[in-house]
C-alpha cells in the first residue's frame, strides 16, 4: 500500500518494469525452445503482451493514487508545453487575468455593499420605516408621527429615530482648530436596538434622554482624528459651538448609524419647531421586527396606522403613507442597480475572455492532433489527453487568476473612491475565494472545446493523414459557435455602454435655467440665530466680498444647487395655499422653498418672465417670487403677479404673500430631477450658501474669498468652496463613474471580440488556403472568394447579434433604472452598436480574409 | 492473429480464473498465464496484456498477496498467492458462477423449443 504514495512511485515503477521483463524473458525462452529465432520470439512475446507501454499504462490505471501521479506528470508536461509556446501562454494568461481581475474587483464591491450582512445583531430583523408622499416615495418621518408610531404599532421590538443628513452641522471649538462636525439627534434606543457595542465608554440612556442631559457619543473617525484615540475622552467635556457637552462613549465607524454621523445626542434636543408640527419630516426611522413578524406584515400594519393618522390630522397627513423595507436594502438601494450592472458586465467580459482562450487552446489541440493521435495509439487513453488539456488550461487560468488578483488590488482604490462610506479597500478573503472559483470555472471552460475535440480523435486517421486537413471539418462548428457567442456577449456590453452614454449626453443637454459659469459657491455658517445672521451677511460678508476685485454680485441662499441627495429634496419643500382654490386630495400643494437675497437672480442669471425681481426695499415684507412651473400649474391662463399665496398653511397663523414676479424654471435639485414648482422668499438663515458672480475665472477668487471669510470669523468652517460648475459636475459623479466603468468594460469587450474574431477567422481560413488557391487557379476572382468568406462568417455573426439582442433585452430590466429619459430599447443605440460591432468584426476579419483570398497555388507547400 | 475457435472472457471472469490458478500454489505472472492456458486447454484467449492489470487489481483488493522470490530458473520474480479473503472470494464466485451458468443454460435450453 505504501506504493500508493507518490514518493514511492519510482520503486513501484521499477518493480513493474522488472515483473514485465521477467515475463518477456520467460515467454521468449519458451518460444525459442519451440524453434523460433530470438528476434522473432521477442517480437511475438511483445505482441502477445499487447504492447509493453499499453500494459504498463493499464496497470498504472489500477492504482488509486493514480490521479495524483498523473496530475504531477500532466502538470509538468503542460508546463513544458507552455514553455515551448510562450506567445500562446502570454496571450492566454493576460486575457484571463484581465477578465478575472475586473471580476474580482467588482465582486469585492458587490460583496462589501450588497452581500455582507449589516454589522448588527440579527440584521435580517432590522427595517427602515419611511413615510411616503405622492411626490417622494421615500420621505422622512415627521417627529410627532414617529412618537405616534411608537405608541400604536405592535410589529416591532423597538423603533428608533435619528435626524437625517445635512440637518445639523455644528462646530467643535477648542481641542485644536475649530472643526465642523455632523451632529445627529438620535433616540437613546438606537444603538441598543441595533445591537451595536461602544468601543469606548457607553451609549447615553433613556433617563439621560428624558432629562435632556448634555451627553454625546462620538464617532470612531472623529475620536481618532480630533482626539487621537484618547480613551480618557469618556467623561470629558467638549465645546459644541458655545455649549459644553459630556462625551460618554465612542461608536465604531462600522456600526455608526447613520454612517456619516460624527456626534450623537439625545433626540430630546431636536428643535422644538420640528416636534410641534407634522409638517417637517426630519427623522429617519429604523426598527427591529418582533420574531416571526415579516416585513410585509409590518408594512401593512404601518399603512393602517398612516391611514388613521391621515384621518386624525388631515391638513398635514392626508397624503402621507408609510412603508417598511429591509434596512439593508434601504442603506444600499442607491448603489444596488449600478453594482449589479457592473457585475453583469464584467461577467460577460470574463466569458468573452474565456471564449478567446478556449479557441486558442482548441487551435493548439488541432495543431497537435498528430502528436495526440500518436499518444493515443501508444495507449495514452482519451481521458489522459483530456486531463493534460485541462492541466494546461488550469495552469493558464491559475496564472491568470493570480495576476487578476493583483490587478483587482490595483483597481480597487479607484473603484472604492466612487462609493460613499465604503471602506473595502483591501481584497477580502471571500473575494479571493471567488477569484479561485472563477479561475477553476475558466480552466474548465477554456479546455472544454479542445477536450471534446480530443475525445473524438481517431488515432488511425490522424496518423494516416499527413496533415490534419480533414480535421478542420470536425472542429468547423466550434469556430462559428465561439464567434457567435463573442458577438452576442460583446453586443450586450456595448449596447449598455451606449445607452448609458446617450443617457448621460441627454442629461448634459438639459437646460439648467441658470448660468453656472463664473459663479463661485461657498457654504458658510453665519450665526446661531437668524437675526444676527442677516446682520452679519448684510453688514460684513456682502460688502467685503463685493470689494474683492473681480466680484460682480454676492447673493445668499439657503440652498446649494446640485448638492442634494434624492432623500434630502423634501427638506426644502414647503406647503402653500392658493386663495380660492379647493384643497386637493393631497392637502396643501407642495413647492420648493428658496430663501434668497435680492442679488440671487442676478448672480445666477435667472430670467424674469413677469412682474419684477426683489429689491432691497422688499426685505422684511411678505412678498414672494414664483417660478414658471408653479405659475403654469396653479395659475393657468392668468397673470399671477399681484395675486397671493397663503404661506404657513397648517401652522398656527397662515398669512398671505403677494406674488411680485415670475422667474424661469431653475433645475437646481439635480440635473436629472425636473424643475418643480418653487417659491422664492427673501431670507437669510444661519447657514447660507454664498453665490458669487465673478467677472474673472471663479477659481481665481477662491483664495481671496477664503481669506475674507476667515477675517470675518476665524472659527467658521467653510464647505463646498468651489466654482458652481464643479458642483454640477460632482453631482453627476456617480453617473459618470457608472458610465466610465461600463465604458472600460465595453472597450475590453470590443478588444477581446476583435482579437477573438481575428483568431477564429484567420485560423479557419488558413485551413482552406489550399482550397482557395485551387479555386483561384480555376478562375475564381478575389470578389467571389470574398463572398465565400462572407458566407461562412455572416451566419454566426448574425446569429450572435440576434442572441445579443435577446440578452440585451433581459439586461435592460436592470439597466433602465440607470437611464435618464432613454428607453432601454433605444433604436439609435441598438442600431449604432450593431453597425459598430459589424464594422469591428469586418475589420478584424479583413486582414486574414484578404490574405486567404490572395494566396496562390505556388505558395502552398506540397504535401 | 485471432483464433476464431478461442473464446473471449466475459467481464470479471478473468479475475475468477486467476484466483483459481493461484489456489494450488503461489505463481509468478508468466506462470499464471501459462497455467490459465493449460487448464483451459488453450480454449481461452487470455490476453497477457490484460493479465497484469488484473493481477494488480486483485492485489489492491487484498484478494492476492505478492512477494518477490526466486523463480525455478533462479531469477528474481514476483510471486502471487491467495490471501484468506481471496480464498473465500474464490469459493463464493465459483458458486455464483455455477448458479448463473445453470440458470442461463436452462433459459437457453427452453428457448430452443
Amino acid at each position: 500500500m505504501l506504493g500508493d504514495l507518490p514518493w514511492r512511485r519510482k520503486r513501484v515503477e521499477r518493480e513493474l518494469d522488472d515483473e514485465l521483463r521477467f515475463h518477456l524473458e520467460r515467454e521468449v525462452e519458451k518460444l525459442v525452445q519451440r524453434g523460433m529465432t530470438p528476434e522473432a520470439a521477442m517480437r511475438q512475446a511483445r505482441i502477445a503482451l499487447g504492447g509493453l507501454d499499453s500494459t504498463k499504462e493499464q496497470v498504472r490505471d489500477t492504482r488509486p493514487a493514480r490521479w495524483l501521479e498523473d496530475a504531477a506528470s500532466d502538470i509538468s508536461y503542460a508546463l513544458r508545453s507552455l514553455r515551448r509556446s510562450p506567445a500562446f501562454a502570454v496571450a492566454a494568461i493576460l486575457t484571463i487575468a484581465l477578465g478575472l481581475g475586473v471580476n474580482a474587483a467588482v465582486f469585492q464591491l458587490v460583496h462589501a455593499v450588497l452581500l455582507e450582512p449589516l454589522p448588527y445583531r440579527a440584521p435580517q430583523q432590522l427595517v427602515h420605516i419611511a413615510e411616503t408622499q405622492p411626490l417622494f416615495p421615500v420621505y422622512q418621518t415627521a417627529a410627532p408621527d414617529f412618537f405616534d408610531w411608537r405608541r400604536m404599532s405592535t410589529s416591532f421590538d423597538g423603533l428608533a429615530a435619528h435626524t437625517f443628513q445635512e440637518m445639523n452641522k455644528w462646530v467643535i471649538r477648542g481641542d485644536g482648530e475649530a472643526e465642523e462636525v455632523q451632529v445627529v439627534q438620535a433616540s437613546a434606543n438606537l444603538f441598543p436596538m441595533l445591537g451595536a457595542q461602544p468601543i469606548v465608554g457607553r451609549f447615553y440612556t433613556e433617563e439621560e434622554e428624558r432629562g435632556k442631559s448634555a451627553v454625546v457619543v462620538l464617532s470612531e473617525g472623529l475620536w481618532k482624528r480630533k482626539y487621537h484615540a484618547d480613551r480618557s475622552i469618556v467623561g470629558r467635556q467638549i465645546r459644541l459651538v458655545d455649549w459644553p457637552v459630556t462625551v460618554v462613549g465612542v461608536v465604531s465607524q462600522q456600526q455608526a448609524q447613520p454612517n456619516w454621523g460624527e456626534v450623537w445626542m439625545p433626540l430630546t434636543f431636536l428643535d422644538p419647531a420640528l416636534t410641534e408640527t407634522r409638517r417637517f419630516h426630519a427623522l429617519e426611522v429604523v426598527g427591529r421586527l418582533k420574531p416571526g413578524v415579516t416585513v410585509a406584515a409590518a408594512d401593512s400594519e404601518m399603512r393602517g396606522i398612516a391611514e388613521r393618522l391621515a384621518l386624525a390630522h388631515p391638513e398635514t397627513n392626508r397624503a402621507i403613507g408609510a412603508s417598511v423595507s429591509p434596512m439593508s436594502s434601504w442603506l444600499t438601494g442607491g448603489m444596488r442597480p449600478a453594482l449589479l450592472i457592473a457585475w453583469a458586465a464584467v461577467s460577460l467580459v470574463l466569458l468573452l475572455a474565456c471564449a478567446n482562450v478556449a479557441h486558442l487552446v482548441l487551435v493548439r489541440a488541432v495543431h497537435r492532433s498528430r502528436e495526440m493521435g500518436l499518444r493515443l495509439a501508444l495507449g495514452a487513453g482519451t481521458s489522459r489527453l483530456a486531463r493534460f488539456l485541462l492541466a494546461e488550461s488550469s495552469l493558464v487560468s491559475i496564472a491568470g487568476g493570480l495576476l487578476g488578483a493583483v490587478l483587482a488590488h490595483l483597481l480597487l482604490p479607484w473603484l472604492v473612491e466612487h462609493f460613499d462610506h465604503l471602506e473595502a479597500t483591501r481584497i477580502a478573503p471571500v473575494t479571493l475565494a471567488f477569484d479561485a472559483a472563477s479561475t477553476l470555472a475558466c480552466a474548465v471552460l477554456c479546455a472544454w472545446p479542445a477536450v471534446r475535440f480530443a475525445r473524438r480523435l481517431d488515432p488511425q486517421q490522424v496518423i494516416l493523414q499527413s496533415r490534419g486537413a480533414s480535421l478542420s471539418h470536425r472542429r468547423s462548428l466550434f469556430g462559428p459557435v465561439i464567434l457567435a457567442a463573442q458577438v452576442a456577449l460583446a453586443f450586450v456590453v456595448l449596447t449598455s455602454a451606449g445607452l448609458l452614454y446617450r443617457s448621460y449626453a441627454t442629461l448634459l443637454n438639459e437646460p439648467l435655467g441658470f448660468d453656472a459659469s463664473n459663479v463661485l459657491a461657498v457654504e458658510v455658517p453665519l450665526a446661531l440665530d437668524w437675526e444676527r445672521s442677516a446682520k452679519i451677511f448684510e453688514q460684513k460678508v456682502a460688502p467685503r466680498i463685493s470689494s474683492i476685485a473681480g466680484v460682480r454680485d454676492v447673493a445668499a441662499s439657503n440652498f446649494v444647487p446640485m448638492t442634494l441627495s434624492p432623500t434630502e429634496i423634501s427638506r426644502f419643500t414647503t406647503r402653500f395655499g392658493v386663495p380660492g382654490q379647493p384643497l386637493t386630495e393631497e392637502g396643501y400643494p407642495l413647492a420648493q422653498l428658496r430663501w434668497t437675497t435680492p442679488a440671487y437672480f442676478r448672480a445666477l442669471t435667472v430670467p424674469l418672465l413677469r412682474g419684477r425681481l426683489f429689491i432691497d426695499a422688499d426685505i422684511g415684507k411678505p412678498g414672494c417670487l414664483i417660478n414658471e412651473a408653479l405659475a403654469r400649474q396653479y395659475f393657468p391662463g392668468q397673470d399671477p403677479v399681484g395675486q397671493h399665496l397663503m404661506r404657513n398653511v397648517g401652522g398656527p397663523k397662515p398669512e398671505p404673500a403677494t406674488i411680485l414676479g415670475v422667474v424661469g424654471n431653475v433645475r437646481d435639485l439635480a440635473l436629472d430631477v425636473e424643475p418643480q414648482p418653487a417659491i422664492y422668499e427673501i431670507g437669510i438663515s444661519n447657514r447660507v450658501t454664498l453665490l458669487i458672480r465673478t467677472m474673472v475665472s471663479p477659481a481665481a477668487l477662491i483664495q481671496p474669498v477664503r481669506s475674507v471669510l476667515r477675517e470675518i470669523n476665524p472659527d467658521r468652517a467653510l464647505r463646498n468652496l468651489a466654482p458652481l460648475e464643479n458642483l454640477i459636475a460632482w453631482s453627476l459623479a456617480r453617473r459618470r463613474f457608472g458610465l466610465e466603468l461600463l465604458g472600460i468594460f465595453a472597450a475590453l469587450a470590443a478588444i477581446l471580440t476583435a482579437v477573438g474574431v481575428y483568431g477564429v477567422v484567420s485560423y479557419a481560413l488558413s485551413h482552406r488556403a489550399h482550397e482557395f488557391a485551387i479555386r483561384r487557379a480555376l478562375g475564381a476572382d478575389g470578389g467571389q472568394l470574398a463572398v465565400l468568406v462572407l458566407k461562412r462568417f455572416a451566419l454566426p455573426t448574425l446569429a450572435g447579434l440576434s442572441a445579443g439582442a435577446v440578452l440585451a433585452a433581459i439586461f435592460a430590466g436592470v439597466l433602465k433604472t440607470q437611464l435618464y429619459k432613454m428607453p432601454a430599447s433605444d433604436p439609435v443605440t441598438l442600431i449604432a452598436t450593431g453597425a459598430g460591432l459589424l464594422a469591428l468584426i469586418a475589420g478584424a476579419a479583413l486582414r486574414p480574409a484578404i490574405a486567404a483570398a490572395s494566396v496562390s497555388l505556388k505558395s502552398i507547400p506540397r504535401e | 492473429m485471432e483464433d476464431e475457435s478461442r473464446l473471449d472472457l466475459p467481464q470479471g471472469t478473468l479475475e475468477l480464473l486467476i484466483l483459481k490458478a493461484l489456489a494450488l500454489e503461489p505463481l509468478h505472472g508468466w506462470a499464471v498465464s501459462e497455467r490459465l492456458q493449460q487448464i483451459s486447454s488453450d480454449a481461452l484467449q487470455v490476453g497477457q496484456g490484460s493479465l497484469y492489470p488484473a493481477l494488480h487489481r486483485l492485489e489492491r483488493k487484498g484478494l492476492i498477496k505478492a512477494r518477490w522470490g526466486v523463480s525455478d530458473n533462479n531469477r528474481k520474480a514476483k510471486f502471487y498467492e491467495l490471501s484468506r479473503a481471496g480464498r473465500e472470494r474464490l469459493q463464493e464466485d465459483t458458486d455464483a458462477w455455477h448458479r448463473l451458468t445453470r440458470v442461463v443454460g436452462n433459459v437457453l435450453a427452453r428457448e430452443n423449443h
